[in-house]
């Protein structure tokens, strides 16, 4: 499969490869990934702010131990909301902070996101706001029990 | 010390990412480059790393996933079936009897289709909540 587009090349693959694994900690992270794979600093720097741009690269973020995220409950919510109101609907939803995921879907429940709080009431309660702003009536809370697989890694290919 | 959640939106990718970051913060680069490390030796943080656009990346199709299993040992044989992202264990809802819940990716509908079939021959029950839209951008 080829992904050449947007002048991808090469060293922008090599580049995606090296920073899906990590993105250093370090004062000029550009220089260590560039001394890594053996190009220049400036090229390193100019194809990471272009990759972002074109958006290849989503967001640089920490990865969190499973260990810590057991610190907060977590549930995910699907909602069953009128087409009209999706719009309204993200946007609301997006308003809180303890928001992670929100998704639209091919479904009876066609919203859906993840919440955390530091107890399950409070994400009850909190979605039940979300529902009644939304005049929702339908809408469904998955607790987490836990995290089997956390793995956003993906194959870059040429 | 930093607020960790201060982190989750991410780096400014910019000329200087930790250096813009740091002045978000009003501190210093090097103190953030220290405070960030320190995260790392504590198990705060395991380390940074880049989310990649999956569909520019070849991957078209998404799918939520919802499966009722009554125990684990189907799950390795499902995780080498397709690229899944997040895989957690739910606790049941009466109206929707589903326990795991994966978030998979497909290069095309074709490939969605061959996984729903496997599915079914590994008499797993299930069901597809096809991805539109993100919302949250």
């Amino acid at each position: 499969m080829s992904i050449l587009k947007d002048n991808i090349d090469y060293i922008d693959i090599k580049i995606l490869k090296f920073i899906q694994e990590e993105f250093p900690i370090d004062e000029r992270p550009y220089k260590v990934i560039a001394n890594a794979l053996g190009v220049e600093e400036e090229v390193v720097k100019e194809k990471i702010i272009n990759l972002y741009k074109n958006g290849y690269i989503k967001r640089i973020i920490p990865k969190i131990p499973l260990k810590n995220y057991d610190r907060y409950e977590r549930a995910l919510v699907a909602m069953n909301v009128e087409k009209e109101k999706v719009e309204n609907a993200a946007n609301l939803i997006n308003s809180y902070e303890n928001v992670s995921h929100n998704y639209l879907r091919e479904h009876y429940y066609n919203i859906w996101f993840t919440v955390s709080a530091k107890n399950f009431e409070e994400i009850e309660k909190q979605v039940k706001e979300i529902a009644e702003k939304l005049n929702s009536k339908n809408y469904l809370i998955f607790k987490t029990v836990r995290a089997i697989k956390l793995n956003t890694e993906f194959e870059v290919d040429l | 010390m930093i607020d960790i959640s201060k982190l989750k939106k991410g780096l400014p990718i910019s000329d200087d990412p930790y250096g813009d970051f740091a002045k978000s913060l009003g501190i210093e680069k090097k103190e953030l480059i220290d405070i960030l490390k320190k995260l790392v030796n504590e198990g705060e943080i395991i380390k940074f790393r880049a989310l990649l656009n999956y569909e520019k990346l070849g991957y078209k199709v998404s799918a939520l996933i919802a499966m009722a299993l009554e125990d684990e040992n189907k799950i390795e044989k499902i995780l080498s079936l397709t690229k899944i992202t997040h895989l957690y264990v739910r606790e049941k809802n009466i109206n929707f009897p589903y326990d795991y819940f994966a978030m998979c990716h497909f290069h095309d509908e074709n490939e969605l289709k061959n996984f729903a079939e496997k599915l079914s021959e590994m008499n797993v029950k299930f069901e597809i909540m096809k991805t539109v839209k993100n919302l949250r951008k």
